[in-house]
């Protein structure tokens, strides 16, 4: 019976995930077996917390790991670092974060625009909103809303547009192109709509008062 | 200044490298595997350093440590069969290079003299 249950799919993804390719199968293979031992010596549901305990507690060290032991890391020791390599290699994770920067960023400017159209008419009813009291402090500072919308803007172009530099004998020139990703290009269209919303933010907090 | 710093970090580990200085935890994996060998694999060597120690020994404290002194040229692996008990997977198994046992026998020569200077019966 103890030999149909198994480790925790969830743990054991969650460190595989961190482990490198070389040593995955034999770290997750000891785990397994130790955790066939203790089912046998303490029952399922200690083998179990175990299992997470031992997968938790490694999440650090594992990490710190993966990291010291990165390409970013090892073509900058080795001083052959190109960041377009790096660009295409990554673009999957920056197209990630350049979704998370979206979201503060759309935090952010959605208050900013409202307070800008309609001032104080909507500024009560922003604040009672749960949570949303520090965002429209926030939101009230310009160059906090152009900065983590620029940051933004920039991580989802980097995600989506290659930029590369070539040297021929008679010209520099700089090659462009855009990646064929629906989701990436998905993004980037959000954080242009987000530009534009700032822009109208800026108008409307700027410009219009003064006509 | 951001980047300087992560490339700072960053070399930090070369710097060890460099100074080829084993640490207290390498020492002792080196001189299980050696004891457990030719059936040197993480589990084994955890479960037999828990003994001698009486500290448990997780998966990531066995691991790391053995990728560096393989990486360091002073251990050797292979791998085994891939067994039902462990999820279809396969042990790989650790040995001592030359170089690996080089290294511990110069570790026995220095903590040896190092101890010499202590008082065979504790302190008066």
């Amino acid at each position: 019976m103890p030999a149909q249950v198994n480790p925790p799919n969830r743990a054991e993804r969650l460190l595989a995930g961190l482990l490198p390719e070389s040593s995955r199968a034999a770290v997750l293979g000891d785990l397994e077996e130790r955790f066939r031992q203790l089912i046998t010596e303490r029952g399922v549901h200690y083998a179990r917390l175990w299992y997470w305990r031992e997968v938790l507690v490694n999440i650090p060290g594992f990490s710190v790991h993966a990291l010291m032991n990165s390409q970013l890391r090892r073509q900058t020791v080795n001083g052959n670092f190109s960041l377009d390599d790096f660009m295409v290699k990554h673009q999957t994770k920056l197209a990630g974060l350049g979704f998370l920067l979206l979201i503060p960023a759309f935090l952010l400017v959605v208050p900013g625009v409202l307070l800008s159209f309609f001032g104080k008419a909507v500024e009560a009813s922003l604040n009672s909103l749960p949570g949303f009291a520090g965002l429209v402090a926030w939101a009230n500072q310009p160059w906090i809303v152009l900065g983590g919308l620029a940051l933004a803007l920039a991580v989802n172009l980097l995600a989506v547009v290659r930029f590369k530099f070539e040297r021929s004998k008679t010209e520099y020139r700089t090659i462009i192109t855009l990646y064929r990703n629906p989701w990436n290009l998905i993004l980037l269209a959000i954080a242009i709509l987000l530009a534009a919303a700032l822009f109208a933010y800026a108008i409307g907090e700027n410009i219009l008062p003064l006509l | 200044m951001a980047l300087t710093i992560v490339y700072f970090f960053y070399k930090i580990e070369d710097i060890g490298e460099l100074m080829k200085v084993l640490s207290r935890t390498e020492e002792m994996i080196l001189l299980a595997v050696h004891a457990l060998a030719p059936n040197a694999y993480g589990l084994a060597i955890g479960q037999h350093l828990e003994k001698i120690t009486g500290k448990h020994w997780s998966v990531g404290a066995i691991y790391i440590p053995l990728e560096r002194l393989g990486k360091r040229g002073l251990l050797t692996s292979h791998e085994g069969e891939p067994t039902p008990e462990r999820g279809g997977r396969s042990k790989r198994f650790y040995r001592l290079s030359p170089k690996g046992l080089e290294v511990l026998l110069e570790a026995k020569r220095t903590y040896e003299a190092l101890l010499a200077a202590l008082p065979k019966k504790g302190l008066a």
